[in-house]
């Protein structure tokens, strides 16, 4: 019975140290944390951006991540997902002068430049609580687009850079996060996520809905007809329950006589959009139905210039925006495009008549790829 | 207390605490591991129209390459206690990848439309052959829908960004359907047709 209290002095010690390893690890492991309402778009200061950052996109973003980035106050911090430090380097190089605080995420894999669709921020149940990063299911055409199956590990890279501030979970659904688009009362849900998800995660429509009202925890309104694209891309919720809503119609007026003439004969390529700009009565239906049904929710609308190709994914748009608040001012990052000086001033008349200060954005070289500046960042904490 | 003591206690003390992280532990202790694990997908979408509950599978269980004319397997079971007289589309489209800095996947392109019109009695099964008759493109990810066969076929060209629309395109996914099965044709992919990954 040598040492036989040193064992058990052993033990109880050991007994100790292991259970207070296990419980300040639990909530490390566990990633049931209790989350809160999904981040609104127009209310609240930025605290917390995110972009993505690859190389190979660097013509494509620069003159976009420079304005934007540039314009953005002292007290915001952006976080740069890239896939290497060198890739970091490049981002800095690229960025230029800035007063925000930059830090970098080395993911250590492929992926895209397109931060918004990865994930849906959730704000934190209690206040100092984390924030939860939902990302879906599956990534679109990963089996075939290694950089976008890289994308589908971006949510859990932020959160193992950012624990305990931060935490991932993956939904059982397949959605990008540009299919949602939220204020402080509700989230618009683009159709499209229904095919993907209707007898593949769900058997029915119904309980769909009734799932992304539990997760993102406000009221849901699925879009019955609308453009195919993501919902930033013609709509935008600014704030005292007042929808902007893309106009094609409008947009055709600020479009050069020949490019809005030759519209749907598909001999033209006005600012490079494939097949020409679509005016057709087909298309300004999508866009009048979103218009119709967020007037029925209550909403006031009010519609601003779009030109969508006849390709139904390049889109000269002005509601692909970030909106930030600071105390009274309401400040509006909004894109431009250069060569379309026209539509450009008639898009920014809409915000300034909404009260909203402009800060323009070049975003000439993003459009062509499917996506502005709402598709390039990310919020992940708003004051 | 002497050294020997100590080393017992501390040996014992380790060892334990070990064997309880171990134990009361488990799972990873990466803090952004996602480790939940998505509910399980359903495993055959089903297609109901007039009570008829139909699927599709890949005839013979086969996996299809580039070339390939794939054939498929509808099933359509009448659990109701009346014959049912069913239109269906088995449709199938193909996405090519995108270009390393876009942002979606273009538009996808229809490849075949295949119509069926038929009547199941009460409590019937019936399994019919749909023959595509299509050369599957390389490097696509091929998706297989049942939709209603209410409107017309219409031609759609790929939907790569260079692609100039002779005609009017059309939206591929069509709601009024399901997804039944999804593969790839790209060489390094895994080519067995399954249930489909919505996407």
């Amino acid at each position: 019975m040598r040492f036989r209290w040193h064992k058990r002095a052993g033990v109880a010690i050991g007994l100790a140290v292991g259970l207070g390893i296990v419980a300040a690890t639990s909530h490390v492991r566990s990633t049931k944390v209790a989350s809160g309402p999904v981040l609104s778009e127009c209310d609240g200061h930025f605290r917390e951006l995110v972009l993505q950052y690859e190389p190979s996109a660097r013509e494509v973003v620069a003159r976009t991540y420079r304005d934007f980035l540039g314009a953005l106050e002292a007290d915001v911090t952006v976080r740069v997902v890239c896939p290497t430090r060198a890739a970091y380097t490049s981002f800095l190089e690229t960025a230029g002068p800035v007063r925000c605080r930059l830090l970098p995420i080395v993911a250590g894999h492929a992926m895209t430049t397109w931060s918004r669709d990865r994930w849906v921020a959730l704000g934190p149940a209690t206040n100092g609580g984390p924030t939860t990063l939902w990302s879906p299911r599956g990534e679109s055409a990963d089996e075939i687009w290694p950089a976008r199956a890289g994308d589908e590990r971006i949510g859990q890279d932020i959160a193992a850079a950012m624990y305990p501030a931060v935490f991932a979970r993956r939904s059982d659904y397949y959605f990008d996060g540009g299919d949602f688009l939220a204020d402080s009362e509700n989230v618009f849900v683009v159709s499209r996520v229904l095919p993907r998800n209707i007898q593949q995660t769900v058997f029915s429509r119904e309980v769909f809905l009734a799932a992304l009202g539990r997760e993102l925890r406000r009221h849901v309104i699925l879009l019955d007809e609308s453009p195919d694209h993501h919902a930033g891309m013609f709509m935008a919720s600014v704030g005292g329950k007042i929808m902007l809503v893309g106009d094609p119609g409008l947009g055709g007026q600020f479009t050069p006589a020949d490019a809005a003439a030759n519209a749907g004969s598909g001999t033209n390529e006005f600012m490079d959009l494939p097949g020409g700009p679509d005016f057709s009565a087909e298309t300004r239906h999508r866009f009048d139905a979103v218009a119709a049904q967020c007037a029925g929710a209550g909403y006031r609308v009010v519609r601003i210039p779009v030109v969508p190709a006849r390709d139904q994914k390049t889109y000269l748009t002005y509601v692909n925006v970030l909106m930030d608040r600071q105390g009274s001012r309401r400040i509006v990052y909004l894109p431009f495009y250069r060569g379309c000086e026209r539509l450009n001033a008639a898009g920014r008349a809409v915000w300034e008549k909404l009260g909203f200060e402009v800060r323009p954005v070049d975003c000439t070289d993003t459009y062509r790829h499917y996506g502005c500046l709402h598709c390039l960042v990310n919020v992940l904490e708003r004051g | 207390m002497k050294t020997k003591e100590i080393l017992v206690v501390v040996t014992t003390a380790l060892g334990t605490a070990v064997l309880t992280v171990v134990i009361l532990g488990g799972g990873s202790l990466d803090a952004g591991n996602g480790a939940d694990t998505p509910a399980a997908k359903i495993a055959k979408p089903k297609f109901v129209r007039q009570g008829v509950e139909m699927t599709l599978s890949a005839k013979g269980g086969a996996t299809f390459k580039p070339g390939d004319q794939p054939e498929f397997e509808l099933t359509a079971f009448n659990p109701t206690g009346k014959p049912a007289s069913v239109s269906a589309c088995v449709e199938m489209t193909a996405v090519s990848q995108p270009a390393l800095t876009s942002r979606v996947v273009p538009m996808p392109a229809t490849l075949c439309q295949m119509p069926e019109s038929f009547t199941v009695e009460a409590g019937e099964t019936k399994v019919f052959t749909i023959p595509s008759k299509t050369h599957l493109p390389p490097n696509q990810l091929i998706h297989v829908w049942l939709k209603d066969f209410d409107a017309p076929a219409k031609s759609s060209v790929a939907g790569t960004k260079s692609a100039v629309p002779t005609t009017k395109l059309i939206l591929v996914q069509p709601f009024n359907g399901v997804m039944a099965l999804s593969f790839s044709t790209a060489t390094n992919a895994a080519p067995a047709a399954s249930v489909a990954s919505a996407r």
